[in-house]
């Protein structure tokens, strides 16, 4: 026989049915007597806890200073490769357009949002955070393809918060 | 995927016990099936399963939707569990005690079930990284990427470990290395 077709075969290894019911129950026992997922214990929540809730707009701000240093390592890196550099520049740029538009929604409009909807903005900045500090990370590493990857993220993730922040 | 997963994942993060319920039901499968090829032993795998979806759960504001796929980053956790248990326990699972069972087959003719006790074997053989690899490819269906996001490595990476791992399997299934008595398998898949 092939040797995938054998590999293939082993997907019929299944966990016990009653040992999948008593685990999930477990959890969703567990998880409904714990505190909400760890957004409190993450990124700007461990830095913030008290305001984050309620001042995304000092929030984005931070977001911005991480992306300088981001910014800045890239530039630490322009003689290794100058095509990724270049490009890394532009998503740069435009991270620091709409950054400089959330901070003046969040200054105007803020007031008017739900806590429902301020809920989602930080979780929107929490995630362009969690993507620039990896960003940061595989710079550390000379990766630069990943962290222009992440740059991407963050930059789709701020389009995202601007779309949100726009929108009841 | 899990259809409609992106919601999913953010009802889950908002605390949705029901978006958990269904992470759950799709992905303890493959998970329960990856630990268990990793660690041979049911009870084992079974609470390490567990323990990955209580981590995972717990730290769900983490996940990045868009770094990675969510399968990625259960498996990463995954194998960190599995790393942990090996370090901890210091488990040393020989060869000859591995007692990987399957379900009776439905239809398999013997040489195939002798086939596939062989190949279960000379997985646990191949260094934990190959074997990572050979089961999320081969056996899961992950794309390159999605490994590669799993493992912390490079999409080239893994494609350079899935050809080394296929190449050590292959060597460890044929009679000469091995001292098996039977050919398991043709060369075709080469």
């Amino acid at each position: 026989m092939e040797l995938e077709k054998l590999l293939k075969e082993l997907k019929r290894i299944e966990p016990d049915s009653a040992y999948s019911a008593r685990s999930k129950s477990a959890l969703l026992a567990t998880l409904a007597i714990e505190p909400r997922p760890s957004l409190e214990k993450k990124g700007f929540l461990s830095v913030f806890p008290a305001f984050f809730l309620t001042k995304p707009a000092l929030a984005a701000q931070t977001v911005a200073v991480i992306l300088v240093i981001v910014a800045g390592g890239w530039y630490l890196n322009r003689q290794s490769n100058e095509s990724l550099v270049v490009e890394a520049n532009e998503v740069n740029s435009s991270i620091q357009v709409k950054l400089n538009e959330i901070d003046y929604l969040l200054k105007n409009k803020q007031p008017a949002f739900s806590p429902e909807k301020t809920r989602e903005l930080n979780l929107l900045l929490q995630q362009a955070e969690e993507a620039l500090r990896i960003a940061h990370e595989d710079l550390n590493t000379a990766n630069l393809v990943d962290s222009l990857d992440k740059l991407k993220n963050a930059e789709e993730t701020f389009s995202r918060f601007e779309n949100a922040a726009n929108t009841k | 995927m899990l259809d409609g997963e992106k919601k999913i994942v953010e009802q889950a993060i908002l605390g949705e016990s029901s978006a958990f319920g269904l992470l759950y039901d799709h992905y303890e499968p493959q998970i329960y099936r990856f630990i268990y090829l990793k660690v041979s032993h049911r009870e084992e795998a079974e609470d390490l399963t567990h323990q990955v979806f209580l981590q995972s759960f717990r730290k769900i504001a983490e996940y990045q939707e868009k770094s990675f796929p969510f399968s990625s980053w259960l498996y990463r956790i995954a194998r960190n569990e599995v790393i942990d248990y090996y370090r901890v326990k210091k488990t040393h699972v020989s060869i000859e005690s591995d007692e990987i069972d399957l379900p009776a087959p439905s239809q398999n003719s013997l040489d195939a079930e002798l086939a596939l006790e062989h190949i279960k074997r000379s997985i646990k053989r191949l260094k934990s990284i190959e074997q990572d690899v050979l089961i999320l490819r081969f056996i899961e269906d992950l794309s390159p990427p999605e490994i590669a996001a799993a493992m912390g490595k490079t999409p080239l990476a893994v494609r350079l470990i899935q050809h080394r791992a296929i190449k050590n399997l292959k060597k460890l299934l044929s009679p000469k290395d091995n001292g098996s008595q039977e050919l398991l398998w043709n060369s075709k898949n080469s």
